[in-house]
């Protein structure tokens, strides 16, 4: 289960997908045709015409009979050397035309069609083959590459003679000769050398060297290529190849073994991948050369396994092509790798194919025509057992019954058979055979023949009672299927039918309703449930692969399970994303940790959409209402925050989180108390995890205290962070004067000298290593680069205190965040109906009021239903009734909203100085505050407006405090002559720093209320407020910190030198 | 044959990493023979053995099961009613060791209750005694290739105490010279309940008897092709 949410990528094919299937024809830009119409189409020199369909692709210009069958012709635009247009006297009003292929063979067409469309065709068609100019050049090289060209161009005698020495050896030993046995057709007697001068200049396999298996005089090789060669001077040949009817006789009978490595590419299409990537696959192997990973081990362990009685497969050059073709294919579809039966499938390839043909074979087998046969979860495998299993139903209804009966599993058979498409099941002869028509007439065939072989057995397994002798019955078939028929018969023509030809007779004649229409009707038919089981599987195994539960149990784990999966599915983790996997080496000692290798694993993308369905805080759920329906709208805001949860629960500390992670990761917060909560806010912002914050993830910690409160009403939680700010900037400080407390990191030293002095070797250190300087930063938040210092500056004692002196934050710690945490069941379609695709479930919950709104989206379906809802939305506007409200993560502060509102007056009595002096601040800071004013007025009139400011506020946050910290630094690097004015730095620093909630809640004041300026004027007050709220003392310095706070942003550094010495001034205290 | 010494029937799986000679180990078992390039198994092989034990005669249908990974969805289709499994491992893989652990696993949660397993460490001439002090060696890989002399992996303690734990059969074997391949499915044969099986097969053979009749002589036949030359 490399990646869990894989099968949901998997889609039945659509018309035009299968009509490409059809031609064979290359993975397109557009599977749709350029041109449909209805043609007759001939080749000249032959006596039949054909009724059916032309169409021209992109690069291609394909006809097909009504009937799909008696003539199929696939011509690349590039081998076309001339179009001409044919006078139609006969037939006036028709449009006729005639195509010259590159070697000379001349193709007519007549469209029967209206002038305009014939028009449009041929226009299309110029367009298209001026596109293909280019590729024109290259195709009498290529061509020169396959066997068939030198086939037309020979005389076929002079071939057989000049080529295969060894084959009249062989074919004298006649009598020894056992086709069922490879060891035995391989010339022992004349071993061949594999760097033979004299292997010939086409693409070949490793039999032209190591003879191919069988006899070939019992092949009738000679015949076959000599009906070929008169096949291919009439129907064209590679790349230009038509199939006519006689051509389907052609195939059945047996490919030639010179021929058919040619023939396969034909036949599956993958000569057009090989024609349009020269190069590519030695490509691969060079740029990968030496890379090991768990693909190529697992290739290296079956390289001598593979087909190991056939003489190339005992020696280098053969295991050599094996690997190569092997691993250059796991590196092209990394998702797919390896997976065993490839090797028994390309080894059989490559005694008739060169390696690049047997690895785009490979490439067409494995993606369009048996998709998932060989991928991580082998759900096409399992798909086509179920629809086998499903046919032996529908056909041979008893026989089904029996099974069932008698608790046999069909597919413990026949699941081998498909895997290595007959390879291992059968004697190799045989199993070539089957594979010329797979390859030609596609997968039905497989399906043809395992019904096949279950009918002409089906009195034997009518009286199997168990797998194992239903196993048997068809080992002991399939060795025999040369023998006859009827070997007691008298009639040498039964005498000579063998049971292999009866299994075909009856696979093409008693089976001829299967269709590939029926298969892909079927795979439909099956395909989500079989996604669905595997889904189930691949959890009730990465369950089981846990090694702790954590406080969850089993259920609990299992609902983490389909969260993470939901993530997944509605954001995947694409593979690149991911750290690179480990090298071999490393691997073993990371064992222990990761025993599943293959583990399911999420970046911080899926990370975030992850923790949004889990925890309240970490989403922002819109409830939008228009009057016809209320719909809730979760989206997931950007923060740093999510990055710290990442980091700190990726223990293994590869770059990715899996199953395992997670879980132990929420079972550290879903079960705390409040110490265990404020212990592990804590430990989140401490980077280097020495038990002490610096001030800048003091800061950072306050950054995530306000976002986790963002959409909480009213103003407490902003005040209840400031106070926190300034009261841990006050305690640490009171504490930072006395060194034992802060010597947990030895450089620090006591005295503003020794600090002056280590802040010299600090910035010595950073220029003479750079590196240490940047990988410093990269523990720090990306957009707030290092100030003053990351010494130690605050511990867990003197921050769980603060935290405590605050109600709400306690509040907070005690219960709140642990009850933001919440299992949510994941909606069912997710996981019932797995075709469904998830990366558009966003709304995840509609109520809808009124009649119209539920017969809307009764009507609407999941595609159209976001068109829906925003033209629900529109109306809504129209009316005046829509509305949009973010729902609170916690809601514990409606309550206190209440509270305050009653406590108001009192406050209003007691500060309407403060309250005024606030107001004169805002009115000495116009520039920025001003704007965001005027942002709230748009804000509630345009909900877009609105949400375009949810957006850009952590941004334009980060950029503030990016802006202040810049400012400070520099001062701090211009100021260091005297120990007072670096002290006032520090101060300065701090000062700037506590003072940032000003920022924070002017910013509040932007997306919390969307009414009207009332509420922003309680904003203010509620700045007030918080400044009362604190320690008395401290009122009129805060007072005066806001001043200076704003005054910084409104003058500029200029200024920064008189700001600071104000605050030096008022903290003589200490 | 007496009518007591009809065979009771045993099904057995053999499961474990790619690679670690499952297959070699039955071969080993079922035809005291070697192979060494085995065709990697694709699903799963079926073999069946005679085995003598005291006055019973056990018939081992043994399915061999595939290694790789993206097999292992299949093996439940092959290890359903199985009465024992047989785990294997490489001695000088430590990746087959773990595979082997999380197969115990899945074994004891998933398969029949009571089903007896025995944890199979293979390969033991790749290690054997003359080189023991190649054990501090650090290549560990494994890989099929034979007559190289590898480090083992795994000790013989570290798995015993493993086994005992875990309450399993432990072994160490080696299909390429037949050592102590034999011992594994006698060792099983003793702890299968066999008065049990035969009981309960009996009373389902009389529901069935009168249709199977010619079923049960075809049966016969086939054991006495693989399974006449009993090794124990």
């Amino acid at each position: 289960m490399s990646q869990l949410t894989i099968l949901r990528g998997y889609k039945d094919p659509d018309r035009h997908q299968l009509l490409c299937d059809l031609f064979r024809l290359p993975q397109l830009s557009t599977s749709i045709p350029l041109c449909d119409l209805n043609a007759t189409f001939g080749i000249h020199g032959t006596n039949h015409v054909f009724y059916g369909n032309i169409y021209l692709f992109e690069q291609f210009l394909c006809f097909k009979s009504y009937d799909n069958r008696s003539c199929v012709a696939t011509i690349p635009l590039y081998s076309i050397r001339r179009v001409e247009r044919l006078s139609t006297i006969n037939q006036p009003g028709t449009l006729a035309l005639s195509l010259i292929l590159w070697h000379g063979l001349k193709l007519v067409i007549q469209l029967n069609t209206l002038k305009p469309n014939a028009d449009d065709f041929c226009n299309h068609l110029k367009t298209q083959l001026r596109q293909q100019l280019s590729l024109m050049k290259g195709v009498k090289s290529f061509a020169k590459g396959c066997y068939s060209e030198k086939l037309v161009g020979e005389d076929i005698n002079d071939v057989e003679d000049g080529d295969d020495v060894g084959e009249n050896d062989q074919v004298n030993d006649k009598q020894v000769q056992d086709l069922a046995l490879l060891q035995d057709t391989v010339d022992r007697s004349n071993p061949s050398n594999p760097s033979n001068p004299s292997a010939p200049s086409y693409q070949h396999g490793l039999g032209v060297l190591f003879k191919f298996p069988g006899d070939p005089k019992k092949l009738r090789e000679k015949t076959k290529l000599r009906l070929w060669k008169d096949y291919f001077r009439l129907h064209g040949r590679n790349i230009t190849l038509v199939r006519y009817p006689q051509f389907i006789r052609l195939v059945q009978v047996g490919l030639p073994s010179k021929l058919r490595g040619e023939m396969w590419e034909i036949l599956s299409g993958s000569i057009y991948d090989r024609f349009a990537n020269p190069g590519m696959y030695n490509d691969i192997l060079e740029q990968h050369a030496g890379e090991s990973t768990m693909a190529t081990d697992e290739i290296e362990k079956d390289l001598n396994r593979s087909l190991p009685e056939y003489g190339a497969y005992q020696d280098p050059a053969g295991i050599d092509a094996l690997r190569r073709v092997l691993t250059a294919y796991s590196w092209r579809n990394q998702e797919l790798g390896y997976c065993q039966a490839m090797n028994i499938l390309v080894a059989a390839l490559l005694i008739y194919m060169s390696e690049e043909q047997a690895f785009w074979f490979l490439d067409k087998i494995c993606t369009r025509i048996l998709p998932g046969y060989y991928s991580a979860s082998m759900y096409g495998t399992l798909l086509d057992q179920k629809v086998f299993e499903h046919l032996v139903q529908r056909t041979m209804p008893t026989l089904h019954e029996h099974f069932t009966a008698s608790d046999i599993q069909l597919s413990v058979s026949s699941l081998p058979w498909f895997l290595s498409l007959y390879i291992n099941s059968m004697p190799l002869v045989f199993a070539f055979r089957i594979i010329d028509c797979f390859v030609a007439f596609g997968p039905r065939v497989l399906f043809q023949v395992g019904l096949a072989a279950l009918k002409v057995n089906y009195d034997k397994l009518m009286s199997a009672t168990d797998d194992g002798m239903v196993l048997s019955i068809f080992r002991e078939y399939f060795a025999n299927l040369e023998e006859s028929v009827a070997p007691d018969s008298s009639d040498p023509k039964v005498l000579n039918i063998t049971n292999f030809s009866e299994l075909l007779v009856v696979a093409f004649r008693e089976f001829s309703v299967i269709t590939d229409d029926t298969i892909v009707d079927e795979r439909k038919r099956f395909r989500s449930g079989i996604i669905k089981s595997i889904e189930l599987f691949s959890k009730r195994s990465a369950i089981r692969n846990l090694k702790d539960y954590g406080k969850f149990g089993k259920d609990g784990v299992a609902k983490i399970f389909d969260h993470f999966f939901y993530a997944l599915c509605k954001t995947p983790t694409p593979l690149a994303a991911l750290p690179p996997s480990t090298p071999s080496k490393l691997r073993e000692s990371l064992e222990e940790e990761l025993s599943d290798r293959t583990e399911t694993v999420i970046d911080l993308t899926t990370f975030r959409v992850f923790l949004s369905d889990i925890a309240t805080w970490a989403r922002d759920e819109k409830i939008i209402e228009n009057g016809f329906q209320q719909r809730i709208v979760r989206s997931v805001p950007d923060n740093e925050l999510y990055a710290r949860v990442f980091r700190t629960w990726d223990y293994t500390g590869r770059g990715a989180l899996g199953l395992q992670d997670l879980v132990r990761g929420l079972n550290g917060v879903m079960f705390n108390g409040l110490l265990d909560n404020i212990e592990w806010f804590f430990t989140l912002h401490d980077a280097d995890k020495d038990g002490y914050l610096t001030k800048d993830e003091l800061v950072q910690l306050s950054e995530s205290l306000l976002f986790i409160f963002r959409a909480e009403p009213g103003d407490a939680y902003l005040g209840a962070v400031s106070k926190f700010m300034t009261n841990a900037f006050e305690y640490a400080d009171s504490l930072i004067e006395q060194p034992q407390a802060v010597n947990s990191d030895e450089k620090v030293s006591s005295g503003s000298g020794s600090d002056e002095k280590k802040e010299k070797e600090k910035k010595k250190a950073a220029q003479k290593d750079p590196l240490s300087a940047t990988e410093a930063s990269d523990n720090c938040v990306p957009g707030s680069p290092r100030v003053t210092n990351d010494d130690p500056y605050i511990n867990l004692a003197t921050f769980r205190m603060v935290c405590l002196a605050d109600e709400l934050l306690e509040a907070f710690f005690d219960q709140d965040l642990t009850r933001s945490f919440k299992f949510e069941d994941v909606p069912q379609s997710a996981i019932d109906q797995p075709l469904i695709d998830l990366s558009t479930l966003d709304d995840i919950g509609i109520g809808s009021t009124g009649v119209v709104g539920s017969v809307l989206s009764g009507i609407f379906s999941k595609d159209s239903k976001e068109m829906l809802n925003g033209l629900a939305d529109e109306i809504g506007k129209s009316f005046g009734k829509h509305q949009v409200i973010y729902r609170p993560a916690f809601g514990r502060v409606n309550s206190d909203v209440e509270v305050e509102e009653k406590r108001r007056p009192a406050l209003e009595e007691k500060d309407s100085g403060i309250v005024s002096g606030v107001a004169n601040l805002l009115s000495s800071t116009p520039s920025w505050f001003s704007r965001s004013r005027s942002d709230v007025g748009k804000a509630s009139e345009k909900e877009q407006a609105q949400e375009q400011e949810m957006v850009e506020k952590p941004s334009s946050t980060g950029k503030r405090i990016e802006e202040e910290e810049s400012l400070l630094d520099h001062q701090q690097s211009h100021d260091p002559a005297n120990g007072e004015s670096h002290l006032a730095s520090i101060r300065a620093a701090q000062e700037a720093l506590a003072n940032r909630q000003a920022f924070a809640i002017d910013q509040r004041s932007e997306d919390i209320d969307d009414e009207d300026l009332d509420s922003a004027q309680s904003e203010n007050e509620a700045g007030g407020e918080f400044a009362i709220g604190s320690d008395e003392d401290d009122d009129d310095m805060i007072d005066e910190v806001d001043a200076i706070d704003l005054d910084d942003h409104a003058v500029g550094a200029e200024e920064a030198a008189k700001i600071l010495n104000a605050p030096v001034d008022k903290d003589q205290r200490i | 044959m007496s009518e007591t010494q009809k065979p009771v029937q045993v099904k057995l799986v053999l499961l474990g990493e790619a690679a670690v000679g499952k297959s070699s180990v039955v071969l080993r078992f079922v035809q005291n023979d070697f192979q060494e390039y085995k065709e990697p198994t694709i699903g799963a092989a079926f073999l069946t053995q005679k085995c003598r034990l005291e006055d019973k005669v056990i018939k081992f249908e043994i399915w061999d099961t595939a290694g790789q990974e993206r097999f292992r969805s299949l093996a439940p289709m092959y290890y359903r009613n199985a009465l024992s499994a047989v785990v294997v491992y490489d001695i000088t893989s430590s990746s087959s060791f773990d595979k082997a652990k999380s197969w115990v696993k899945e074994l004891q949660r998933q398969a029949s209750p009571n089903v007896i397993i025995a944890l199979v460490g293979n390969k033991l001439d790749l290690v054997d005694g003359s080189h023991e002090e190649d054990e501090e060696g650090d290549d560990a890989t494994a890989t099929p290739t034979a007559g190289q002399e590898q480090s083992r992996a795994i000790s013989r303690d570290e798995a015993q105490a493993y086994a005992e734990e875990s309450n399993l059969l432990f072994f160490e074997t080696s299909a390429k010279t037949g050592e102590g391949v034999v011992e594994v499915f006698t060792e099983i044969a003793k702890k299968i309940p066999l008065e049990q099986i035969v009981n309960s097969t009996k009373s389902r053979a009389q529901d069935q008897s009168q249709q199977n009749n010619v079923n049960l002589n075809s049966n016969q036949n086939q054991s006495k092709q693989v399974g006449d030359n009993c090794a124990c």
